[in-house]
């Protein structure tokens, strides 16, 4: 994780508070998320964890869209990740996950969540589908 | 009579003698077990408690959901936990879990983030682990 994540997560919440910022639940099998690159290859995001059903959210500002992903596995607690991603490019990044050692980054990447879950309502979220936003 | 009776008393605390040994034994293993499992989730815990305590101070969000999943936390922290918890650990969960079963004033506010806020500070603690 680099020192941009703290800053990234709490520009995230500004906006997200202010309402610059409208998450809409992410459906897995849209496949919006491209693969995950690190250093070594790229890989499926799918490939260890199981999404959580009804539980992860995406937005898009300008051309890059951030994804909460909700994801559990058989030996953790339920995990959320934040992925970065720019339409032009081929794979999305892994920026923070609430199973890292870093306190302060799990911490305000649950506060976020939780602000997201709170602050989503189904009913605009269907609207701006019907109207194509 | 009497000397027939003190040896049958003295035979049934030998055996309750042991009896004990076991026991504590067995409490003894599952305390140490219960102290390495809150060992490996203390961070966790402690990242969802400060997550929900600046929901509910910096964010204002008071609702129910923020209420509920706070509730959780600290019920399932009360399943796992409460035998090594402290007395004042325990008035500061059940404080909290009042506080959230209706909706609050400021005053109240303040008394549920003072809560969380010493359960934060006390999952910065290690538990010791003695050798068996």
């Amino acid at each position: 994780m680099n020192e941009n994540t703290t800053l990234l997560i709490a520009k995230l919440i500004e906006r997200t508070k202010s309402q610059q910022l409208i998450w809409d639940k992410y459906n897995v099998s849209s496949n919006l998320l491209k693969p995950e690159k690190n250093d070594f290859f790229v890989q499926n995001v799918s490939s260890y964890d199981a999404f959580i059903d009804e539980a992860s959210y995406c937005v898009t500002y300008l051309d890059t869209t951030f994804f909460l992903i909700a994801t559990s596995n058989f030996y953790k607690n339920p995990l959320v990740k934040l992925y970065v991603q720019t339409d032009s490019s081929r794979s999305s990044k892994l920026y923070a996950t609430t199973d890292e050692d870093d306190i302060s980054v799990t911490s305000e990447l649950k506060r976020l969540y939780n602000i997201v879950e709170s602050f989503y309502d189904p009913i605009d979220d269907s609207v701006r589908s019907f109207i194509g936003i | 009579m009497l000397s027939t009776i003190a040896d049958i008393l003295g035979i049934l605390s030998f055996l309750l003698s042991i009896f004990v040994l076991i026991m504590s034994h067995s409490v003894f293993k599952y305390v140490n077990s219960q102290k390495q499992e809150y060992d490996d989730e203390r961070t966790q815990l402690q990242s969802s408690l400060m997550a929900l305590r600046n929901n509910i101070w910096k964010d204002n969000l008071t609702g129910i959901k923020t209420r509920s999943k706070l509730r959780t936390e600290l019920y399932s922290y009360l399943q796992k936990y409460w035998k090594i918890s402290s007395p004042l650990c325990l008035f500061h969960i059940f404080r909290s879990i009042r506080i959230c079963r209706k909706d609050y004033n400021d005053t109240d506010k303040e008394k549920l983030c003072d809560s969380i806020d010493y359960l934060i500070a006390r999952f910065n603690k290690k538990e010791v682990h003695q050798n068996e």
